[in-house]
């Protein structure tokens, strides 16, 4: 796949920088144990967490996407803790019989969407609503592209990141690509997985 | 550009139809199924008749209305259906067989001597009788679809539909209105631009343009409207803007879901039903007015207008304005004063209760009859004349466009004041305005869309229920002055065989060739209701489905039945619109993109060393490699050899992996195995079968307990994501109240089997941090570990377990880390002679062994079938125990798992091949049937696996598997299905 596909005239409206990820944990509970886990998720990471499905929080660890009621995915940047460290310091507070922790450090890549045209590829992709009231900034949508999850995370007016999984991710990858052609797209890194 | 290879010239702003019009040409194709030579019948979406080919190869597209074509430069349209042209085709005799060419005829003529003999038939006549020919090559044209969500959807770009956007985005919804047209505008672009109506037009769309709330979009049909107001857009490209090279469409299909729909779709013109009336140069009333006044082309210099409302007075003026000599008969007794004395200072003769009855010409019209007509009787009242004409402009009434409002069910409710149909109730939150709701006049339009567009605005959450102009920003802009009025919805003239007798054909639907006679010919052999006329005569069917004929059908049925039009119904119209090519619906989704590839860490490991890729669901995965033979069944033999002899490596990664955790996940997957898992112990894995709740097998798989409360679940490849799905609908569904969480972890790790005698020793070299004795990791055994030196850090986990029969260990790595691991292993086992095995050799493996995957395992079978009956647990309760011991499933002569063994060491039997005994006749269904076949170099014999009534009680039988489709029958025994090592010596080491 290029690197720099423009459209004839030169103008790229895309950027796309695809990644592996320095951490991914999920942290999850069972139905009945929600109250629970909360308070431990709470301790173990030291303040308010997303109250609904879709909103995320910034820690120190790495960013919280809340992804369902029970279920939240923490990832970290490379500089913040280590996910073996991150597993050891959640289980501390989020006990085995709270909740589950599992390293998915693996299992995700991150796919980068930025630029004037980011709305205009993604809507070719996913069928949401990506009007700033449907879908504000920071906001986590769970959804899916030729049935391939995705957990999409809305990082401002015209950038995003896609989460998706890492077997899929040079194939979502190149239909990313191939949807923002027409708007010119550059490849900026792409991590092998 | 060029038509019919010869340069087309025309104006920016033209159409095809316009630019042929100008140029005088006036046979531009041939009928269906007479191959009557047919002209330019409209302006619009609904011409049934100028349909023309555009592009060569594996460009072409057949079918596409000249009316609708853009004129531009790199075009290259020809006619279609014809031999060897338009002017002069051959196949125009098919007219005079026309008498035999009656509805039915197909269906009555060609259904014998024998029932396959339509086969023959039908290659002739579709090649005397059709539409154009799609291309067969690849279309190297990029299509793409996407979805948009707005508050208010307006669909078409007329007076009720500006205004209706208008209002709407004035108290702050977000409008996207949608035009098929490549001008915005609807009926107001067949008036003068300098007008007031055009003065209207411009003010609208400059404030509508100018607007952050709208998206006007032209070119844009709506082609579908479905559940949950999403609507189906089909997007052109404008001329020269599509560049496959640089993935600019030439069709963008468009899925707008949308609060409110506001359908404003107006209205089509009905031609008027008279013998002759497909001459070329007979077109619709509103098309004439259209090409003089949009497209500045004189449509004919002599012409009659045929009508029985108002508007044609407006279209025959215009026509008279601009040079010609114009005629004008009213069917009606009256017309208003004022509508007279226009015509007369215009210089249009008018002569009232008059009509025309029929037409002559050669390829074109050059004179019609008009004869004094009573409108209340449908009767000629006295002797025609002959007028010479070159064109014949007719109206015969109005029919609103319910198309879209129909799709959802929506009977159009008819109006016999209009003499029409009209969209009945619609669902919540969808709306229709102007025209096609029979508003009579521009202002009742303008007015009526500004209404619906504020209901709309208020259906989509953006203003109040009861919005008043102050919160529309301000009243509907004035509607313009209508000099002629609209009162447009006439009643139909009948059709009438009276004008008709012994004068020719007089036609209802052009484009399917359907006349009076037909539809007669229908009504006297009993298809009366309006679906069985569809069928029975073709009325309605086409690229064009009816858009000028259903109701001219549906009169004259009504007529014959002695009924009224809605006693005769109406059809149903189902989407699309108008027709969508297939790239369109299939967008980018085609080629690399028509499905998701899966890749394992190895997947380039595997292309660069010969490995033979294959789908196996989305996965990819190497087959076999060829460097380890020419072909399949040399290579794949030599991978087999090499695992039961040395060690050999395959990748594994897409088995299905699930963690699951929890305090209760004992308790879970005891539930959910038939085996017990209650108390298997930490550091040790168990092999286990799942049913369906009907008792039927899922999946099976291995279990491994990696902590007090955290279990790690493999699954098959196939059937990763159906486990997945039915533990987590167990968890919430059926017992909510276990303290379990799972998930997928397929993604997480990649796996490799590393199989054969010497695996031991190479995993031990490689991973000298793990203990791999027998007494550390026994068979079933779990163990992990961090990885030191150059890979420091890696965490692997190995369980060992078998697939091949031989001693072998499943190694996990991260995801990032596989390829590190498959390569180090390499490097390691050189001294080992290391191999990869592919996907074939691993399933020959396992069929020695009398393994069960998904050819097993196919949905039909009961865990007895696969004769693992004893592995369900008789002490505890697990999910498809119940459903399992129906009598049915329990029956003894089951087909059940066996053993097959070749008698001709030669043969190899087919997968799927019907197993019988010696002394059965082979017919039928047989006994059962091969479900998986391999050549076993240790047994020096084809063998296989099969499922077989009666099972192993018929060990030693012989028995025959014959292979249907590929016409060969193999002579089998029956044997036990475990071939290789039934003590399991080499696995346990």
């Amino acid at each position: 796949m290029p690197a720099d596909r423009p459209t004839r005239d030169g103008q790229i409206g895309v950027h796309l920088r695809a990644e592996m990820l320095h951490s991914v944990v999920l942290v999850s509970t069972w139905p009945s144990g929600s109250k629970a886990w909360l308070a431990a998720l709470r301790k173990a990471l030291g303040r308010t967490l997303p109250k609904a499905v879709g909103d995320t929080e910034q820690f120190d660890a790495g960013l919280l996407l809340r992804v369902g009621p029970e279920e939240m995915l923490l990832v970290g940047e490379p500089g913040q803790p280590e996910v073996h460290e991150l597993v050891a310091s959640l289980r501390q507070q989020v006990s085995a019989d709270i909740g589950s922790v599992l390293d998915l450090s693996h299992a995700r890549c991150r796919i980068g969407v930025k630029g004037e045209q980011a709305v205009a590829t993604l809507c070719k992709l996913y069928a949401l609503d990506f009007r700033a009231a449907a879908f504000p900034s920071q906001r986590v949508q769970l959804t899916a592209q030729h049935h391939v999850p995705c957990a999409l995370h809305r990082t401002g007016d015209k950038s995003f990141d896609a989460y998706v999984l890492s077997t899929y991710a040079r194939e979502q990858l190149e239909t990313f690509a191939d949807a923002a052609l027409e708007h010119g797209v550059v490849l900026h890194r792409v991590a092998s997985e | 550009m060029l038509f019919d290879g010869k340069p087309l010239h025309g104006f920016q702003g033209d159409t095809v139809a316009s630019a042929l019009l100008a140029r005088g040409e006036r046979v531009v194709a041939r009928s269906f199924k007479y191959h009557r030579p047919r002209g330019i019948l409209s302006a619009g979406v609904e011409e049934p008749n100028a349909l023309l080919t555009l592009g060569q190869g594996a460009t072409q597209e057949p079918n596409l209305q000249a009316t609708m074509l853009e004129l531009q430069p790199e075009l290259e349209a020809r006619t279609q259906n014809a031999w060897p042209s338009v002017r002069f085709d051959l196949l125009s005799v098919n007219s005079l067989f026309s008498p035999l060419l009656s509805a039915g005829f197909y269906y009555k003529t060609f259904m014998g001597p024998t029932r396959r003999s339509w086969m023959f038939y039908e290659h002739f006549i579709r090649r005397a009788a059709g539409l154009g020919v799609a291309s067969i090559e690849p279309d190297p044209s990029r299509y793409d679809w996407q979805h948009d969500f707005v508050d208010v959807l307006v669909v078409g770009s007329g007076p009720a539909g500006l205004s209706a956007a208008l209002a709407a985005a004035r108290c702050g919804a977000e409008v996207m209105l949608v035009e098929q047209d490549f001008e915005a505008g609807g009926s107001l672009l067949a008036q003068p631009s300098d007008g007031a109506q055009g003065a209207w037009l411009a003010t609208m769309l400059g404030e509508l343009s100018g607007s952050p709330k709208v998206r006007l979009l032209t070119r844009a049909t709506a082609f579908g409207l479905y559940d949950g107001n999403t609507v189906g857009v089909l997007q052109r490209a404008a001329p020269g803007l599509a560049d496959a090279e640089h993935g600019v469409p030439r069709q963008r299909l468009r899925v707008v879901r949308a609060a409110a729909v506001l359908l404003a779709c107006g209205t089509i013109e009905r031609p008027l039903v008279f013998a002759g009336n497909d001459r070329p140069g007979v077109m619709l009333s509103s098309a004439v007015a259209s090409y003089v006044n949009r497209f500045a082309v004189l449509a004919g210099r002599r012409a009659v207008f045929a009508t029985s409302n108002d508007a044609s007075y407006g279209d025959a003026i215009a026509l008279a304005s601009a040079g010609a000599e114009v005629l004008l008969a009213d069917a009606r007794a009256d017309a208003r004063p004022e509508l007279l004395a226009a015509a007369q200072r215009a210089g249009v003769e008018v002569r009232l209760a008059a009509t025309v009855s029929q037409t002559r010409g050669w390829q074109s019209i050059s004179s019609c009859q008009l004869v004094p007509f009573d409108l209340a009787s449908g009767c000629v009242t006295g002797p025609g004349n002959w007028q010479a004409v070159d064109l014949l402009a007719m109206s015969g009434g109005w029919t609103p466009t319910v198309h879209l409002s129909s799709h959802r069910g929506v009977k159009p409710i008819y109006r016999s004041d209009i003499a029409c149909f009209v969209p009945g109730a619609m669902e919540r939150n969808q709306f229709c305005a102007g025209a096609m709701m029979g508003t009579q006049t521009l202002g009742e339009a303008i007015a009526d869309g500004w209404r619906q567009g504020l209901l709309a605005a208020a259906a989509s959450g953006k203003a109040s229920s009861n919005v008043n102009a102050d919160q529309a920003g301000g009243d509907c802009p004035a509607p313009p002055e209508q000099e002629f009025g609209s009162t447009a919805f006439a009643a139909l003239p009948p059709a009438g065989p009276r004008f008709r007798r012994g004068a020719g054909k007089a036609f209802v639907d052009f484009q399917n060739d359907v006349t009076t006679d037909d539809v007669d010919l229908a009504h006297r052999e009993g298809y009366e209701s309006v679906e069985h006329l569809k069928r029975y005569t073709t009325l309605g069917m086409g690229t064009d489905q009816g858009k000028t004929s259903n109701l001219s059908g549906l009169a004259q049925m009504a007529e014959r039945r002695g009924v009224e039009i809605p006693d005769v119904g109406s059809t149903t119209f189902r989407p699309p619109y108008t027709p969508v090519t297939i790239g369109a619906l299939a967008g980018r989704n085609f080629g690399a993109h028509l499905q998701p590839v899966r890749r394992t860490s190895m997947h380039d490991w595997h292309l660069a060393n010969g490995g033979q890729m294959m789908e196996a669901g989305l996965w990819m995965r190497p087959l076999w490699y060829d460097s380890h033979g020419a072909d399949l069944a040399n290579a794949y033999r030599a991978e087999m050899d090499h695992v039961r002899e040395q060690v050999g490596i395959a990748d594994v990664s897409t088995l299905g992996k699930i963690d699951v955790q929890g305090p209760d996940a004992a308790e879970f997957l005891n539930r959910v195995y038939v085996n017990g898992y209650a108390k298997l112990a930490v550091g040790k894995a168990r092999y286990g079968f799942m049913l369906r709740e009907d008792g039927m097998v899922l999946d099976d798989g291995t279990t491994s307990r990696i902590g007090e409360f955290e279990y790690f679940m493999t699954t098959t490849t196939a059937q990763a994501a159906r486990v997945m799905s039915h533990l987590e609908f167990l968890l919430q569904v059926v017992w909510p109240d276990l303290r379990v969480t799972v998930a997928s972890v397929s993604d997480q790790w990649a796996a490799m089997s590393v199989a054969g005698p010497r695996s031991r020793e190479l995993l031990q070299a490689a991973f000298p941090e793990l203990d791999f004795s027998n007494e550390a990791i026994p068979h079933m055994g779990l163990a992990h570990g961090t990885l030191d030196g150059e890979l420091g850090g890696v965490r692997i986990r190995v369980i060992r377990l078998t697939f091949s029969g031989e001693l072998a260990y499943e190694v996990y790595a991260g995801t990032h880390h596989g390829q590190k691991i498959w390569d180090h292993l390499f490097a390691v086992g050189k001294a080992f002679d290391l191999q990869p095995y592919g996907l074939e050799a691993l399933g020959s493996l396992r069929i020695e062994k009398g393994h069960v995957v998904g050819s097993e395992m196919d949905g039909r079978t009961t865990l007895e079938d696969m004769g693992q009956g004893r592995m369900a647990s008789q002490i505890k309760p697990f999910w498809g125990d119940a459903l399992r011991r129906r009598e049915e499933l329990m029956r003894e002569d089951r087909a059940t798992l066996v053993g097959l063994e070749a008698l001709d060491p030669a043969e190899a039997p087919n997968n799927g091949a019907i197993l019988f005994f010696a002394e059965d006749e082979i017919k039928g269904h047989g006994r059962g049937h091969i479900t998986s076949t391999t050549y076993s170099k240790s047994m020096g014999k084809a063998i296989g696996l099969g499922l077989l009534q009666g099972g192993l009680a018929h060990v030693g039988k012989e028995v025959v598997a014959a292979s249907p489709v590929h016409g060969r029958q193999y002579r089998l025994r029956v044997v036990s299905p475990l071939f290789l090592d039934a003590e399991g010596e080499r696995y346990r080491g």
